[in-house]
């Protein structure tokens, strides 16, 4: 048969080989010509990451009106197609339905390559949590934050402080104990800052996901159970040039975001270019004004492939993130007495009425570099061998609104220079089986600026990390079982500076032994049914700000003392699910229990430390036991080609059993109801309803506030694709968030102390792709 | 092969920034804190015969540490009537010549509480003509004992609705210094 390439590029499907596919001179037949409708049209679903079948998707042949679903192989066969023109439309459980012509004159085999990773984790790990945004729906959350891709995540919410600082919270967890994952290497900067997001541009980023057990053990950085991944696609080889332009108005503080993205790709040399800029000035809820809350963005990424020969491949990427984030104005509180006025508030102080572009105290500068390189070596077909460099370079400082200072003297600035070397290793076995295992070495350096006037409140320290990681998967047909073993040796050097006079440097040393193991397992019953279930121990090294914290932080108006004399932290999570699949439809229920032992945790302290600004709250790091339980439920049905609906609930309880109180930042339960339409080819609409209950398991005396009441939300988009010569395609979306300018406040925003959430936003978005 | 060339440089470029990294293992410089208020003295000159009264707060080492201490002379007295002055200092000096210069950002109150009686009013102003609140008048009331409570706020809404010498709630802004003193008066 004839193999040739159709080029055919929509996100969804970046490959198509067609055997036996368009003669050039092939004669245009109609429906009913001499061929008759004797045709067969089949192939297979694959997934582009690593060739993986993406098993029960859906295709719908849209010139014979037939619907049929591929099998768990992704094997799909259509009988008696007509020749001519046929447009075939692929979809599958967390996909855009994408739409395919080709001009059908014999007997076809396609194979199609997705972008999918739903289908990615759950065969090569079973993380029953595991899931994914794609990279589609991912380009259109270029206008916002990283956490607004994440929160789509079933099980993740976000930390927030308004709209200056978002962090995901999975399962309970969030900070130092949820690590996240740039491009395989662990995001550094000041992750333990509740009030500092992670420095990505989600217009780089691909694939979202969340990954647990076995998957989550391969990765560094501090976490008790899942990690999130960020990557950008891959690069291929043998591609074409590539592009997208895209350019998106929020009327919600009037925000510019322009976005582009190009790429070429040849035999041996494959590269991608994207930048981002925003521009955004003050937030608006529904009443006022939410002053210096705007943002300004600045970001670039260059991802670089060498196909040296069919075994040897490098790679390099280099990413800078450039922000500067204004904080609500009047969330900057003095002590105790500043902070009750500024809760008891119609509005907050400082807002004024007029709108405006400018960013003056506080304020967040962050400046992040990322440098990664690494050179992927297979000797023969069972072998793959990969050595991987990331360095990066974290600038933070933060600037408050203070008393005889120039504005741009920052309160606290904060380097580090972080850099990873590993050593990765893959073996096949035999059908079904494989090896994985790493070896990595890192090593951190966190200085203080000098030149702030304010004694820092984290030290200065260094810090080493020796890894070892090896995991064996079992993947046959009906039966997977996958385990994996993970050890580190974790070194910290902290510089300290006395708080009592005379001010003297202390240095201090401390070294942590982590293991962490997992098992789990996934039986498929039959084609429809498959039940998984995971055992994770892991073990936590505390972190330095849990040990060495002292002083005000600014962001939480409290004084935080770090206990030095911390142990590791150790967890064993339990997952168990329940995943179902038919035609048209798709149900997932999980559920997981973790205790966890010497669970460090910042325990108010009852009296008050009196200072010369008065009286602050005074919070010790302390290890007790926490347990946390809870459950996500996810279901997609597709009543009719053209209708699609889904669900996703998540709840998740935990309880702090040393002190008998529920733990904090827990989210209240929420469920996600979305509805998509396609009313024509290339016509797209969604409305996504947002439920928020009120966080009710909460002791009146853990927060200053009670938690808000339940809230709803209403998102409404439209979209529509416009396919233009050489396959060149234009792209609209208007898009509405908080449709109802719906006032309220959520539990886990810390800016709701003083404010309301910001109202309705309209967005309008054209991007331009060849 | 041009781009094999890379490679070279890139691990060339990781080295140079592990020696880079490597470099740094001074001592961290031990920050200045000139901003830092650590003194507060409030000076009561009597208008009659009474004696000078100073009620004073020194915490030298900052927020962390050691507790603040308290310090009073003389004796407060009741139905009499002084003059005050207000100083704010740290380690390096005082800063009253600095909150003067920035006075429109600055405004020191007055509460107090329980059985003492003070009733303060404000003696100076900015360049706007609104108080500052460095320099008062007082007049106390009938004996006894209580709290009095002197609060500088850095960019309060000066003259904001409701905002009095002894209501800083109503006027807003950040407290630079917020210090409470015990109060006997005979």
């Amino acid at each position: 048969m004839l193999k040739s390439v159709v080029p055919y590029r929509l996100m969804l499907c970046i490959a198509l080989l067609l055997g036996g596919g368009a003669d050039a001179g092939a004669q245009q037949v109609g429906r009913q010509g001499q061929a008759g409708c004797q045709l067969t049209l089949s192939g297979y679903l694959l997934s582009e990451h690593d060739e993986e079948a993406l098993g029960y998707g859906t295709i719908y042949a849209e010139g014979a009106g037939l619907g049929i679903q591929a099998d768990s192989a992704g094997y799909f066969e259509f009988t008696g197609l007509c020749a001519g023109s046929e447009v075939l439309r692929f979809s599958h459980l967390g996909c855009d339905g994408k739409s395919l012509a080709i001009d059908l004159q014999r007997d076809t085999q396609l194979t199609v390559y997705l972008h999918h990773h739903d289908n990615y984790t759950e065969t090569v790990t079973i993380s029953a949590a595991a899931n994914a945004t794609y990279s589609r729906e991912q380009d259109q959350q270029a206008t916002g934050q990283l956490s607004d891709a994440l929160e789509r995540i079933t099980g993740v919410s976000s930390l927030r402080s308004g709209t200056s600082a978002a962090k995901p919270v999975h399962d309970g967890l969030f900070g130092n104990r949820l690590s996240l994952q740039n491009n395989g290497i662990a995001q550094s900067g000041q992750q333990w800052g509740n009030d500092h997001s992670p420095e990505i541009d989600p217009w780089v980023a691909a694939y979202v996901r969340v990954v647990e057990g076995v998957e989550a053990l391969r990765y560094a950085g501090p976490t008790v159970a899942a990690t999130v991944l960020i990557e950008p696609a891959p690069l291929r080889a043998n591609g074409e040039a590539e592009g997208k332009v895209g350019y998106g108005f929020q009327s919600n503080g009037l925000g510019h975001v322009l976005n582009a993205r190009i790429g070429d790709s040849g035999k041996k040399t494959a590269y991608r270019l994207s930048a981002t800029g925003k521009l955004r000035g003050d937030q608006q809820s529904p009443d006022y004004y939410l002053r210096n809350t705007g943002r300004r963005e600045a970001n670039a990424a260059l991802q670089f492939a060498r196909f040296h020969n069919e075994r040897w491949t490098s790679r390099l990427y280099y990413s800078l993130f450039n922000a500067e984030i204004g904080v609500l104005r009047g969330s900057q509180v003095g002590n105790l007495t500043d902070l009750e006025l500024a809760i008891g508030r119609e509005e907050p102080f400082f807002t004024e009425e007029e709108f405006s572009y400018d960013v003056a105290s506080p304020r967040q500068t962050v400046t992040h570099h990322l440098l990664k390189a690494e050179t992927e070596f297979r000797p023969n077909e069972e072998n793959r061998f990969t050595l991987r460099y990331g360095g990066q370079l974290n600038d933070r400082k933060e600037f408050d609104v203070r008393r005889g200072s120039p504005d741009d003297r920052a309160a606290l600035s904060l380097l580090q220079w972080t850099h990873l070397l590993e050593g990765s290793w893959h073996r096949e076995l035999g059908s079904g089986r494989h090896l994985d295992a790493n070896v990595q070495y890192d090593f951190a350096f966190n200085d203080n600026q000098p030149g702030t006037g304010v004694l820092p409140l984290i030290p200065d320290y260094n810090a080493n990390r020796a890894s070892g990681y090896l995991a064996y998967h079992y993947e046959k047909d009906r039966f997977q079982y996958h385990a994996g073993l993970r050890y580190d040796r974790q070194f910290y050097e902290a510089i300290t500076i006395t708080r009592s006079l005379p001010r003297v440097v202390e240095r201090f040393e401390h070294v942590f032994q982590t293991f962490g193991g997992s098992l789990e397992g996934r039986w498929r019953t039959n084609d429809r049914l498959s039940i998984t279930g995971g055992l994770t121990l892991r073990e936590r090294a505390p972190q330095i700000n849990e040990l060495y914290s002292n002083g005000l932080h600014q962001g939480v108006s409290g004084i935080e003392e770090g206990d030095r004399t911390l142990q590791a932290e150790r967890s064993l999570k339990m997952t168990m699910g329940l995943q179902l699949n038919g035609a048209g439809f798709s149900l997932k229920a999980t559920g997981f229990a973790q205790p966890i032992s010497d669970y460090i945790f910042l325990e108010p302290q009852p009296e008050f430390r009196l200072t010369v600004r008065g009286a602050f709250p005074l919070f010790l790091y302390r290890a007790g036991d926490a347990f946390l339980y809870g459950g996500s439920f996810q279901s997609w049905w597709q009543p009719r080609p053209d209708w699609e609906v889904d669900g996703r609930l998540a709840i998740v309880r935990g309880r702090n059993r040393t002190e008998g109180r529920p733990l904090v930042y827990v989210p209240s339960d929420n469920l996600r109801l979305g509805v998509n339409y396609y009313p024509a080819e290339h016509w797209k609409l969604r409305a996504e309803a947002l439920f928020v209950s009120r966080q009710s398991r909460l002791d009146p005396e853990q927060d200053f506030l009670v938690p808000p009441p339940a809230y709803s939300l209403l998102d409404l988009s439209l979209e529509r694709e416009i396919p233009l010569p050489s396959n060149r395609s234009l792209h609209l979306r208007a898009a509405a968030q908080n449709l109802f300018n719906t006032q309220y406040r959520d539990y886990l925003d810390r800016q709701r102390y003083f404010a309301d959430a910001s109202g309705r936003n309209v967005e309008l978005r054209i991007s331009y792709e060849w | 092969m041009k781009n094999l060339r890379l490679i070279p440089f890139l691990f060339a470029f990781s080295i140079l920034l592990f020696t880079f990294g490597c470099e740094d293992d001074d001592d961290p410089i031990i920050e200045n804190e000139e901003e830092v208020i650590t003194t507060a003295t409030l000076t009561l000159f009597p208008n009659g015969p009474q004696e000078m009264v100073t009620l004073g707060f020194s915490d030298p080492d900052g927020e962390g540490g050691n507790a603040p201490t308290f310090t009073t002379t003389g004796q407060l007295m009741a139905n009499a009537s002084y003059r005050g002055q207000m100083a704010f200092g740290n380690e390096e000096g005082s800063i009253v010549s600095e909150i003067v210069t920035e006075g429109a950002e600055h405004q020191v109150f007055y509460v107090s509480d329980g059985g003492a009686s003070l009733s303060f009013s404000y003696d100076d102003a900015d360049a706007f003509g609104d108080p500052i609140g460095l320099v008062t008048m007082l007049t106390t009331g009938d004996a006894g004992t209580g709290t009095l409570t002197v609060t500088l706020r850095h960019e309060p809404t000066k003259g904001a609705m409701g905002a009095a010498i002894n209501n800083p709630a109503a006027a807003g802004g950040s407290i630079d210094a917020e210090i409470t003193f015990d109060i006997e008066l005979q």
